[in-house]
């Protein structure tokens, strides 16, 4: 069964900043979806409040119809990705596949780079190491969404097409929100995607769009 | 099962420390009387709140490990604060057995 997670009439304000005021978007489950913009636009708020970490002074975000108010969220609706480092560092690789009741000989059989360090606590890891953990444990747990903030930041290139590999596979049974400033990496793996711009999302389809609209080469200020 | 196991892995954030001063208050109340209970008790909840502060100040970064767990922040705080304050009250009891 399909799910869909509408976003709509999202306001937030930091000190005293207007940072959204005219935000829509939607995802069904089967695509991903982009959203663009540049430094301080709000694309890392937006994630936040749909996850529930961030209070919004206006909100309706809705997931098949359903309100979802307040700031608690069902890990069966989203799973949510932040930007920063977000797993307790004295975990290992094993514990933290066993809190996602997830597979861990197929991670490893995916990257067995970790066949040798699955045992070692996260701290003694790399940044990069430790975000393909936190990248895949979101990515590949039981969920309807998936919100991710910045997946392709720490990653080599290699990776960062494994990554890409494994958004297209999890896509298939949800829906996926994806910002990046690799906005290349995000056009491939998305089908829709929004720019946001002073507070308000544009739908894109190219880089034509995106130069239009001056998120790229410098074609026009904010 | 695994819902206690990440409240635990949670509360080691400031256990020790607060354990460790629940002992102090168990100490101080067992060398000083039941007499001084009032203060004990303000030093611990004047503690534990500074714990609070700065365990969700350095920790907060941990949040969606839990929440995407299904444990949001006001869970694990309700939860692991209760237990905190159940050992310390249950100390203070057996302290003033003790004496």
């Amino acid at each position: 069964m399909k799910s869909l997670l509408e976003v709509d009439s999202i306001v937030v304000e930091l000190g005293g900043r207007k940072i959204l005021h005219d935000v829509y978007l939607k995802n069904e489950s089967g695509t991903a979806t982009g959203i663009l913009g540049r430094n301080g636009t709000g694309k890392s708020c937006l994630l936040q409040v749909i996850s529930g970490g961030l209070s919004p002074s206006q909100q309706s975000i809705k997931i098949d119809g359903v309100a979802l108010s307040g700031s608690y969220r069902s890990p069966k609706d989203l799973q949510y990705l932040p930007q920063h480092h977000f797993i307790p560092t004295a975990l290992t690789t094993k514990a933290v596949f066993r809190d996602f009741r997830l597979d861990i000989a197929a991670f490893m059989r995916e990257f067995p780079a970790f066949e040798t360090c699955y045992r070692q606590p996260l701290k003694q890891l790399s940044s990069g190491e430790r975000r393909l953990i936190e990248l895949y444990v979101v990515l590949t747990a039981p969920t309807k969404f998936c919100l991710l903030d910045e997946p392709f930041s720490m990653l080599a290139p290699k990776t960062i097409e494994q990554i890409k590999q494994l958004i297209r596979r999890e896509k298939s049974n949800k829906g996926i929100l994806v910002t990046d400033h690799s906005y290349r990496h995000v056009l491939d793996v998305c089908e829709h995607a929004y720019l946001i711009r002073e507070g308000k999302t544009y739908p894109v389809t190219s880089e034509e769009d995106l130069e239009a609209l001056g998120y790229i080469r410098g074609a026009s200020s904010d | 099962m695994r819902t206690i196991r990440l409240l635990l892995l949670f509360y080691q954030f400031y256990a020790y420390i607060s354990l460790s001063l629940s002992l102090i208050c168990a100490y101080i109340l067992y060398t000083n009387g039941a007499g001084i209970f009032a203060i004990v008790f303000w030093f611990k909840i004047f503690t534990l709140t500074t714990i609070v502060y700065f365990v969700h100040h350095y920790k907060r970064k941990t949040y969606p490990y839990f929440k995407n767990l299904g444990l949001p922040p006001r869970r694990l705080w309700v939860s692991t604060l209760t237990f905190d304050f159940v050992v310390f009250l249950v100390l203070v009891i057996l302290t003033l057995q003790l004496r």
